[in-house]
């Protein structure tokens, strides 16, 4: 990308240091945003990337350093004087009302007004379709927010951003949850941005799509500022060399042992409206994974083998036998785990122990006269943290205070404990850091190699190629092509996801990868 | 970093158990702090606190609030009120006194029918509120109104009164100097906690308290820890019904509500929260005993009970401020 749109400073961040009791979360960060430009901003997680946002979106005070906004001291910044100033952030978990309608959230606080005192709802929906519409969403000004897609949501953030004139937009991990369309859409929102001389704050932790999108870059690590560089001057293996502190290539581990016979399979698996006649198996040893775009079902297809939704057709069979799923609870029983892809909201007890969290599905196991082995389940636990490696000082420590790579093998622990057969993993390295990443990957393997069986649902198309033995892509509900994981190309499964032909596959390259 | 963190060192079991119990205190230190800190201006402002006497009758006095208190405990660790267990409570006392005097059942079965009376109605509300899916709030509330207006339209508004001899053990007794209710309450407290840290149960209630849907797809059947939880909650209820009517000698159909506060209160002071997945037995037995103390205090000092009503307000309110407030910072 060129440098020929920047317009001088917009924002000079001069040594900010913020210390949270017992961690030094910001050590003398300097950044300088220019006027137009878009600089993405990286580091694996707990490197104080959300720290130095929330600074800068004033929703809390840095113990030492100055902000200077447009050449002027911003000194006591609070969320309220910094969006006056033109600084809007869109965070990872959408701070909109989610019982509003999209209009009334877009204009939230300041609505168009009739009277004074009541709100002139035709404008608001007039003005608020116009906004959404620069943004190229194509949902009604008066679905309530609760009703959109996260993806969706997103789109109404940036909105609300554009419609407020901000001068800058701060991005936080934009992407996590948009199918490659969407992402493409927001690329062409942020080049417009640039064009009219906003300026963009992108964290990511997909530093393919900051090659795409990018200026410049910086990159933090364990609070201090490694290195700001244009972005046509550092090269991926250099950006995660200085996010991890040591040499690190991105590959996938590769497995020994060839998929043995057959084990799991589903036939006509069907949810009206939602998925239709899904059928497909799984060898012992074997990772199968699930492509397609956002809403094209896999999920859907994921929650119904686990029972955590009903289905309306279809068997289900496990070494040949036909079992019954009628909630989470079969599934466990016959040796089925699932890991979701919101570890948050679905996973974890985020305010119990690790200890507790692993022994969750097994607690049966753990006991006698319904009393649980307090020995037992200690032992078991901290030989899941050895054994994955879990990074924390003691098996009592509450899962909030995890990373999250290490939350993400605490769920993990607790579905190698209850020696799940089947394991269905939604999205497992979604926002975790690069060096967890292949931790977890090798994880993947290793419960293949014990032959087991994996489900391997994924957005990240290098992930599902690099993982998996063969490739189901999913496209409305139905499982649309079977595909060799090791012959397979990123542009094919995303042809066939988007339902494009197949002829048209060498012809052009998506810019993304 | 956090207090529990160090390196491990290799430690006896003694001091392990003094280790355990130092956290333990730590843990639980605000409500212990403020039990002490009470009882010591207590015993300066007022001539008779520190006698022997005195308190005894303040545990005994706590110990029926108490045990309605630990049932409450169940349903708030899974993230729910029970607004009917007070009402709960002086049904069952009414229950009681009507089966041994205008029935003329004897006492061993009247006890276990109004434990059965309890539980049946804590099932109940489990059920309108797992099943049925009536909010947990819009359910009990509407419980508690119906026991209440039943206990009156049982004894027709005046306590059933004269009750066996034999009733009085549960709310007068006295065994090696210790009132029956007090070591009841004991009872309940010691086997609840082991319930609640060591038993599958406890841990399931944990988990549905500090996230549902996990503890769903984690294999748990949500419904039916919630519908167990409240049915425990309807046998204290029922246990605490026993109790009173015992010590007041009569199913007094007035005395359910009175029960509201305290049984909210002490939970809440010693670390329950209202959110759900945390609190502890033995907190809230440490809770309901400062809420005790106070009682005692305010009667000592000689306020009507107007005022006593209007000072354990402003307490609960002095208790939950500095937690929310903390939490916000």
């Amino acid at each position: 990308m060129s440098e020929t749109d920047v317009h001088g400073s917009l924002l000079d961040v001069r040594g900010i240091t913020k210390r949270f009791p017992g961690v030094l979360a910001l050590d003398h960060v300097d950044l300088q945003l220019e006027r137009g430009e878009v600089h993405a901003l990286v580091g694996e997680n707990g490197a104080g990337k959300s720290t130095l946002i929330k600074i800068i979106g004033g929703v809390i005070r840095p113990d030492e350093g100055t902000l200077t906004f447009e050449e002027a001291d911003v000194p006591h910044l609070n969320p309220h004087s910094a969006r006056d100033l033109g600084i809007s952030i869109i965070h990872q978990e959408s701070e909109l009302a989610s019982t509003l309608s999209a209009a009334e959230n877009l204009f939230l606080g300041r609505q168009p007004r009739r009277l004074r005192c009541l709100v002139d709802c035709r404008r608001l929906h007039r003005e608020a379709r116009t906004w959404l519409d620069q943004v190229g969403a194509d949902f009604s000004t008066r679905t309530l927010v609760r009703d959109l897609a996260i993806s969706e949501r997103r789109l109404l953030e940036l909105a609300r951003a554009i419609s407020m004139h901000a001068k800058l937009v701060i991005m936080d991990e934009p992407t996590t949850v948009f199918t490659d369309k969407e992402v493409q859409n927001l690329f062409r929102l942020v080049r417009e941005l640039r064009s009219r001389g906003v300026t963009t704050l992108y964290i990511s932790h997909r530093l393919e799509e900051i090659f795409s999108i990018a200026d410049r870059v910086t990159v933090l690590r364990d609070g201090q500022r490694i290195a700001t560089c244009p972005i046509d001057q550092a090269s991926e293996e250099q950006l995660v060399r200085w996010m991890v502190g040591r040499q690190l290539k991105r590959d996938f581990p590769r497995r020994s042992t060839p998929p043995g016979e057959e084990a799991f399979s589903v036939s006509g698996l069907t949810r009206h409206g939602v998925i239709e006649d899904v059928s497909f198996s799984v060898k012992r040893g074997e990772i199968v994974g699930l492509a397609g775009l956002v809403g094209a079902g896999r999920t859907e297809v994921a929650d119904a083998i686990f029972g955590a939704s009903k289905f309306d057709r279809g068997e289900i069979r496990l070494d040949g036998e036909l079992i019954r799923i009628g909630s989470p609870a079969d599934a466990i029983r016959h040796g089925i785990g699932y890991i979701t892809a919101d570890r948050k909201l679905d996973g974890l007890l985020l305010s119990k122990s690790i200890k507790e969290n692993i022994s969750l599905a097994s607690l049966p196991d753990l006991s006698r006269f319904s009393f649980i082995k307090w020995q037992t389940e200690k032992s078991e636990a901290h030989r899941y943290k050895d054994l994955l490696q879990i990074k924390t000082p003691s098996i009592q420590q509450l899962a909030m205070n995890l990373s999250g790579g290490n939350q993400q093998k605490v769920v993990f622990a607790r579905w190698l404990l209850v020696h799940a057969k089947v394991l269905i993993l939604d999205e497992p390295t979604v926002g975790i850091d690069v060096g967890a990443k292949q931790e977890i990957y090798r994880l993947i393997n290793d419960i293949a190699e014990e032959g087991r069986c994996v489900i391997l649902i994924s957005s990240e198309l290098p992930e599902i190629l690099g993982m998996c033995d063969r490739v189901l892509v999913m496209r409305g509900g139905r499982i649309i092509r079977e595909l060799k994981g090791s012959g397979a190309t990123q542009e094919e499964i995303l042809y066939y996801s988007a339902g494009l032909k197949e002829a048209t596959s060498t012809a052009t390259t998506r810019e993304t990868y | 970093m956090r207090h529990d963190d160090r390196p491990r060192k290799p430690l006896s079991t003694a001091a392990k158990l003094g280790q355990g119990a130092a956290l333990y205190m730590w843990r639980n230190q605000k409500a212990l702090l403020a039990l002490l800190f009470i009882a010591v201006v207590f015993a300066f402002l007022t001539e008779h606190f520190f006698t022997f006497y005195n308190l005894v009758n303040v545990a005994r006095q706590t110990s029926i609030c108490a045990i309605l208190a630990a049932g409450m405990t169940l349903v708030l660790t899974l993230g729910d009120i029970d607004l009917s267990v007070g009402a709960n409570a002086g049904f069952c006392g009414v229950i009681a006194a009507f089966l041994l005097k205008k029935v003329g059942i004897d006492v061993p079965v009247t006890f276990l029918l109004v434990l059965g009376v309890g539980g049946f109605i804590g099932l109940l509300n489990g059920f309108l509120v797992a099943k049925v899916r009536v909010p947990f709030f819009v359910a009990t509330l509407a419980t508690m109104s119906v026991l209440t207006g039943a206990s009156f339209l049982i004894t027709g508004g005046y306590p059933f009164s004269l009750l066996p001899k034999a009733w009085r053990l549960f709310g007068r007794g006295v065994i090696w100097g210790v009132p029956a209710p007090v070591i009841i309450m004991v009872l309940v407290f010691v086997i609840l906690q082991i319930v609640q840290s060591r038993s599958i149960l406890g841990r399931k209630i944990y988990a549905v308290g500090a996230n549902a849907r996990a503890a769903r797809l984690s294999g748990i059947n949500i419904d039916r820890v919630r519908i167990v939880a409240y049915t425990l909650c309807g046998v204290l209820a029922g246990l605490g019904g026993i109790v009173v009517s015992s010590r007041l000698d009569s199913g007094d159909p007035s005395v359910g509500p009175s029960f509201l506060l305290t049984m909210v209160a002490a939970p809440i002071l010693g670390g329950t929260k209202l959110s759900g997945g945390e609190g502890t037995m033995m907190g809230t037995l440490i809770g309901a005993l400062v809420l005790g103390v106070i009682n005692n205090a305010m009667s000592l000092m000689g306020l009507n009970t107007y005022w006593q009503d209007v000072g354990r307000g402003l307490i609960l309110l002095a208790i939950v401020i500095p937690q929310i407030t903390r939490r916000r910072s």
